[in-house]
């Protein structure tokens, strides 16, 4: 088993002590063998830093003095990524047991550039237990997405000024640097709802949106 | 002179002109549009609301494929003021849909008005 790629699994984590373990764990019981686990923790106010050090050598954790954002943390794992193969998973979030096993495979030869999975999305019930939608996701969700580093190379960084927006921006630039993509149609990841998304979270969501596209303008205004 | 009044549904579409040029995304569709200096003429005056005339073939055909693409929709009532017609010569827009797997991804479009999606148990 030696022989499989090494994938290194970027979490980055914002107060998160209430889901980090579960994150954890569901990389920890991963079909697929050779991974490494690297923990942003963007200067938490709870006991996601504690969480975290309960899993010992099992992880790497890397500590933000200041809170800087996802982007800035997802950037700091990927330079302190040793795989050759980069998964973004967030704290809150699950993957499926066969979620690395179903998805390495399509990046061990030269034919594509990252490979996606499905997403199936839950809530957790008042007694602990949960509840799934019906629908599975084929949209391209951040946590679904398996990338060969060298190619990541090439796409560059995490927008570190876009606090909102981010993911998008970052999913047009793998494709405005032809990524090749493989989609794979297996439910790799679970994605956790929130209770009542606020008016005021959706509008900063819709200006981060419109953010990644004035950014795509401007890029196709310099070509 | 036939005028007409439109309206933006601003739950579902966002739109922002840069250089002269206004895209408009349809976070329903996932689709996203560009439309020409004249076609952002036009939406800068349905984003007004005042009144269109829509004698003009290019300007009411430009006007139904937007309506089409439900990214505006006719209201009644006289609109605030009128425009005028010989603003907007050759209005057009092109339509894309390479990113719908990006813009329909994000969850807040389908969560009920609780905040919660409509879920069943697994």
């Amino acid at each position: 088993m030696d022989t499989l790629p090494l994938i290194s699994v970027i979490i980055p984590a914002h107060n998160d002590e209430a889901y980090l373990a579960e994150a954890i764990a569901s990389v920890l019981s991963q079909k697929y063998s050779n991974f490494e686990i690297i923990v942003v923790d963007d200067s938490s106010t709870d006991g996601t830093r504690a969480v975290a050090e309960t899993f010992g050598d099992a992880i790497r954790i890397i500590s933000f003095e200041k809170n800087r954002g996802p982007s800035a943390a997802r950037n700091a794992g990927m330079r302190n990524a040793g795989g050759s193969i980069i998964g973004f998973l967030d704290a809150d979030d699950l993957w499926t047991d066969s979620a690395l096993a179903c998805m390495a495979p399509a990046l061990q030869s030269d034919e594509y550039d990252f490979v996606r999975g499905l997403t199936k999305f839950f809530r957790n019930r008042e007694d602990g237990s949960r509840e799934f939608e019906e629908r599975v996701r084929t949209e391209i969700v951040m946590s679904t997405t398996l990338y060969k580093k060298s190619f990541l190379d090439r796409v560059g960084v995490f927008d570190e000024s876009m606090r909102f927006g981010e993911d998008l921006d970052w999913n047009i630039r793998l494709f405005e640097n032809g990524g090749r993509e493989k989609k794979i149609n297996e439910v790799v990841l679970l994605c956790r709802r929130h209770a009542g998304n606020t008016v005021h979270q959706e509008e900063l969501s819709r200006r981060g949106m419109m953010e990644a596209f004035r950014k795509k303008f401007i890029r196709s205004r310099a070509k | 002179m036939t005028v007409k009044v439109y309206g933006i549904d601003s739950k579902r579409v966002m739109s922002e002109t840069l250089e002269g040029e206004t895209i408009v995304i349809n976070l329903e569709s996932g689709n996203y549009y560009s439309l020409n200096r004249a076609g952002s003429a036009l939406w800068d005056t349905i984003v007004k609301h005042r009144a269109i005339p829509v004698e003009k073939p290019d300007i009411a055909g430009f006007l139904d494929l937007l309506v089409k693409e439900q990214l505006i929709s006719e209201e009644s009532g006289s609109g605030d003021g009128q425009a005028d017609q010989n603003a907007f010569e050759n209005p057009t827009m092109e339509k894309y849909e390479d990113m719908r797997e990006m813009l329909l991804a994000d969850p807040i479009h389908d969560v009920a008005e609780t905040g919660w999606p409509k879920l069943k148990d697994n």
